[in-house]
């Protein structure tokens, strides 16, 4: 039994709100009650969660994230999450993450993202959305927000080849090559130049010479002297550099 | 003695897929190509075979041409097309090919074609079209069989940019005409 199960959602909101604070002062933990209102009355649940008068509390939000979905029926997504995030700031990775999670294809994440994750921001979002059908229009959108370590390290992380060809159609072609040699580094065999030469053109040469200074092992030097296999002037060149080069 | 040919993207984030584009001089023949194979395979089957209709255009550099004018290098150049083998171009075999050439020689420039469904001039300034309605030079895509004929300029132009054929009804626009293309910096 939840502790407010004796009070009525629609009269005794004061109560309940007391009967909450009470429960995170003493550190208990507030997913019961949260979910006995959540049944009863949603629209008070989001009220004193994320309300105006709701309390800046890392307990709450954890607590919060158990409710979410009565929760999101109550308030838009965008929203809600931001709000989320206003109110601790211990709990706003778990917050993104959930964010993520439940609305891969959200375009305010971009902005969700930039406000948690700062310099890193993207890396949260587009980890929960690798593989899903939505994961390149992400790339494109943080690509576009300039978010370009976050889509340096996904990239790294996941060797797919998303994260490099969305820096290149930005413009953001430093930052590209860079994201090229970590993607071969996860994955060598990543489709990662041909998916830059359909998204950018079919002469991706500047980046690929801005890619050697960036190389730091022969294998992925070898991978993509694979890769670029018909761009005859730049693989005699990076022939020469993969000779010279002393780790494996 | 430049000259440049385009092709124009498709819309969606991935306009360059099976897109090459390579130039060749040899001597006073300045030879430019710009075209799409395999553009439906996926990135990576469509890169190759666009790399390979690259390479084999510029063996042209190797290749022994008498009288080298800009009629002899272009005919070289659809016949090395059509060695290319049908396996190396893509599921279709080459039967998806667009291409445009465009060749210059001391005496005059000619643009040729195949799967192409509108061809342009391009300058700082403006495009202007260079062939309307159901000129011989724009056509459905794939190899020909015998080297298709020649549109002969009677001024140069230095760049043209050429839409493929299953969007004939589309005109390139100026603004952002670059990135369209796929030309960077």
């Amino acid at each position: 039994m939840s502790a407010i199960a004796d009070l009525d959602p629609r009269k005794d909101m004061s109560l309940i709100r007391e009967r909450l604070s009470l429960q995170l002062t003493r550190g208990e933990d507030v997913a019961p009650l949260l979910a006995d209102l959540a049944i009863r009355n949603p629209i008070a649940l989001a009220d004193l969660v994320v309300g105006p008068r709701a309390q800046h509390d890392t307990g709450l939000v954890r607590g919060a994230l158990t409710v979410i979905e009565p929760l999101e029926q109550a308030l838009a997504p965008n929203g809600l999450y931001r709000r989320l995030v206003a109110l601790s700031k211990e709990t706003q990775m778990e917050v993104l993450q959930t964010a993520a999670r439940r609305h891969p294809t959200g375009s305010w994440l971009i902005e969700l993202s930039r406000k948690v994750e700062g310099q890193d921001a993207g890396i949260t979002h587009l980890s929960a959305v690798a593989g899903h059908p939505s994961f390149t229009a992400a790339c494109w959108s943080h690509a576009k927000a300039g978010h370009l370590p976050g889509l340096i390290a996904v990239a790294h992380a996941t060797g797919l080849p998303e994260p490099a060809a969305a820096l290149a159609v930005h413009g953001h072609l430093d930052a590209c090559a860079i994201a090229l040699v970590r993607t071969l580094e996860r994955t060598p065999e990543s489709p990662v130049v041909s998916m830059i030469a359909a998204a950018w053109g079919p002469d991706p040469s500047p980046i690929l010479m801005k890619a050697i200074g960036h190389l730091r092992s022969r294998k992925v030097a070898l991978a993509l002297q694979t890769q670029t296999r018909g761009y005859a002037q730049y693989t005699s060149l990076l022939k020469s550099v993969i000779q010279a080069m002393v780790h494996e | 003695m430049q000259v440049a040919a385009f092709l124009l993207g498709e819309p969606g984030r991935l306009p360059f897929v099976g897109h090459f584009r390579t130039s060749v001089q040899l001597g006073d023949v300045a030879i430019s190509a710009a075209g799409r194979v395999a553009g439906s395979a996926n990135v990576a089957v469509a890169f190759r075979a666009a790399r390979t209709i690259e390479t084999a255009l510029q063996s042209l550099r190797q290749a022994h041409i008498e009288q080298l004018d800009r009629h002899n290098v272009l005919r070289t150049a659809w016949c090395t097309l059509a060695d290319i083998p049908a396996c190396d171009l893509g599921p279709e075999g080459g039967d998806d090919l667009s291409i445009i050439f465009t060749v210059k020689d001391t005496s005059g420039m000619g643009i040729a074609a195949t799967g192409i469904g509108g061809v342009w001039s391009w300058t700082n300034e403006n495009i202007l079209p260079l062939v309307e309605g159901k000129h011989p030079l724009l056509g459905p895509p794939g190899r020909p069989a015998e080297p298709p004929g020649v549109l002969t300029l009677d001024s140069a132009v230095n760049t043209v940019v050429a839409v493929p054929h299953h969007r004939s009804n589309e005109a390139p626009q100026m603004s952002g005409l670059a990135k369209a293309v796929g030309m960077n910096p």
